[in-house]
């Protein structure tokens, strides 16, 4: 079960002018893979803080099943843009801290297995006793994603996780996620600024200007999706053009040079 | 790395300044004395072991720094060596290398009942000073409210050197054993509470953050990521509380005490035998050495990331 639903969230500094999010509604269904896209400093990042618990709305709620929910919950799994692994663990201890967290019946044995079984999915079951250190930037992401889905969470939040990684690298990764929502059926949430990134991976792109939800964009290219193959898929080819217009058009007031950073 | 594999040439194997000035010792040791000279067999035996040290690590291992190590060591004795020979100096203060060494041969029980005496003491001030800081540390600096209450005066209480109160605890304490205990703890225990402390402030937001979304409870958080985060910066704090503990322990045992290291100075010196006095300086300098090493091998140990 992973149904979430925003109503009315609004969330502000204590000492800002204006909100950073307004009045948010949106409800993603279970199983779902949806994407916020929008430019930095839209609040994509600020709103998956407050689904992930770090931070509380201002105002309004989000619900998880029906349920109002204050702070992290074992329900969510997190994947940051940073690298979040700890550095004084090994990519597998890692792995094994997240599933000690929210399941304390197992014992060592079954822990080091469960672990193993999920650096596997993500492709690293050599590399468990590596320090983060010596891992690339793309695994360390990967050995995060091992242990947000190690915890079995309904939902997995990934808040820009390919941001600091290369194209090729981000390729693979994205493949990754695809085929493990596939797999794991679990309600996904991923913010990205990558149009292409979007509609690769989404259900549903849910498009953000600054504080507000400007529309929701239905993605239906079948799955699973292969880059090279829908790249020039003559929908992939309208809706990239759609969004980019709406980047452009959305945020006129951003200087080109961030603009195309962001794309 | 170019300097280290530099081809020595063959003539230097031999011809070479640490291996002149080893002979030239060694011809200096059969100079009739001004002072009382003692047996010379432990003082041939020091200069065996550095020229055997050069032979190693100059000429089959060709490190540079050997040969120049060996060089400032047997430039030392030789001067030493001429100056006592000749009858230039006080023969009371500056006494033949013959005799100081000696001593380690007529007096070593009596050095190692100090320093096994003075190790205990230093053993134990460290642990409890360090593990009492650590815990401390942790807690407090994890609370916001009780490290800001804290912080500022442990602040003014660090820096003041424990040879300061020495004399007040020696005089509070119900004995010389606990009371050099509680010097050590105190040298050590503020500077590490206080980095400790100051390290825990420090922590990335990113990785408490990474923490709290994995649900974990206070106790947790402090146990598995706080203090491996400090862990660190508290065995790099070691190899300067070895050196605070020793300072606290010599400056305690000058004042009173019937044992240890720093005792042993104490006594000679008054008896005016500087010659003790000296081989006690040069005992606590290896043991201190040797320690030295035992940290750095802990380290490298725990030290992982």
């Amino acid at each position: 079960m992973g149904k979430l639903e925003l109503k009315n969230l609004t969330f502000q500094y204590p000492d800002a002018a204006a909100p950073v999010l307004e009045n948010l509604n949106l409800t993603v269904e279970e199983g779902e893979f949806v994407c916020i896209l929008g430019a930095s400093g839209c609040g994509k990042s600020t709103l998956l803080s407050i689904l992930e618990g770090l931070r509380e709305p201002t105002s309004g709620s989000f619900l998880i099943n029906g349920q109002e929910v204050i702070g992290p919950g074992p329900e969510r799994g997190v994947v940051f843009q940073h690298y979040s692994l700890f550095p004084w663990m090994t990519a597998k201890q890692n792995v094994i801290f997240g599933i000690k967290q929210v399941r304390k019946d197992l014992k060592k044995k079954q822990l080091e297995e469960l672990a193993q079984s999920y650096l596997e999915k993500v492709g690293l079951g050599a590399d468990g006793n590596t320090m983060p250190a010596q891992l690339s930037g793309g695994m360390q992401q990967r050995v995060a994603i091992a242990r947000a889905l190690a915890m079995d969470a309904d939902i997995l939040l990934l808040d820009e996780p390919f941001g600091a990684v290369d194209t090729r690298n981000r390729r693979t990764l994205q493949k990754l996620v695809c085929d493990l929502h596939e797999i794991e059926k679990k309600t996904f949430l991923f913010v990205t600024h990558d149009v292409e990134e979007a509609i690769l991976l989404a259900d549903r792109i849910v498009f953000m200007t600054p504080g507000h939800i400007h529309q929701i964009v239905d993605v239906d290219i079948p799955k699973p999706r292969d880059y090279e193959q829908i790249r020039n898929d003559e929908r992939f080819v309208s809706l990239r053009k759609m969004l980019i217009d709406l980047f452009y058009e959305k945020y006129a007031d951003y200087t080109l040079d961030s603009m195309e950073a962001k794309l | 790395m170019r300097i280290q594999n530099r081809k020595i040439k063959p003539v230097f194997t031999i011809l070479n300044i640490p291996n002149l000035l080893f002979v030239l010792l060694l011809y200096m040791s059969t100079w009739p004395s001004v002072v009382k000279t003692k047996p010379p067999y432990a003082y041939l035996a020091v200069l065996v072991l550095i020229e055997i040290y050069f032979v190693v690590g100059y000429l089959v291992k060709k490190k540079v720094a050997c040969h120049d190590i060996s060089c400032i060591l047997f430039a030392f004795f030789t001067i030493w060596a001429y100056i006592t020979k000749t009858g230039k100096a006080h023969s009371l203060l500056v006494m033949p290398m013959e005799n100081v060494f000696y001593v380690f041969t007529t007096h070593y029980e009596e050095m190692f009942r100090g320093l096994m005496s003075s190790l205990y003491l230093v053993f134990w001030g460290m642990v409890s000073a360090t593990v009492l800081a650590v815990i401390l540390g942790v807690l407090i600096g994890w609370v916001t409210r009780l490290n800001q209450a804290i912080l500022p005066i442990v602040r003014i209480i660090s820096p003041i050197p424990s040879l300061a109160y020495t004399t007040y605890v020696v005089a509070a304490m119900p004995n010389f054993k606990i009371s050099e205990i509680v010097i050590i703890f105190l040298g050590i225990f503020w500077p590490t509470f206080s980095r400790v402390i100051s390290t825990v402030a420090t922590i990335d937001k990113k990785i408490i953050d990474s923490a709290r979304v994995l649900n974990v409870g206070t106790f947790t958080m402090l146990k598995d990521i706080v203090y491996p985060y400090v862990k660190p910066t508290v065995l790099r704090n070691l190899t300067s509380s070895l050196s605070t503990a020793f300072l606290c322990l010599t400056g305690a045992e000058l004042i009173g005490a019937s044992s240890g290291l720093g005792y042993f100075i104490r006594k000679y010196s008054e008896y005016a035998n500087y010659t003790n006095v000296l081989a006690g300086i040069i005992f606590m300098g290896v043991v201190v050495t040797v320690l030295s090493f035992l940290v750095r091998f802990i380290q490298n140990k725990f030290i992982k990331w």
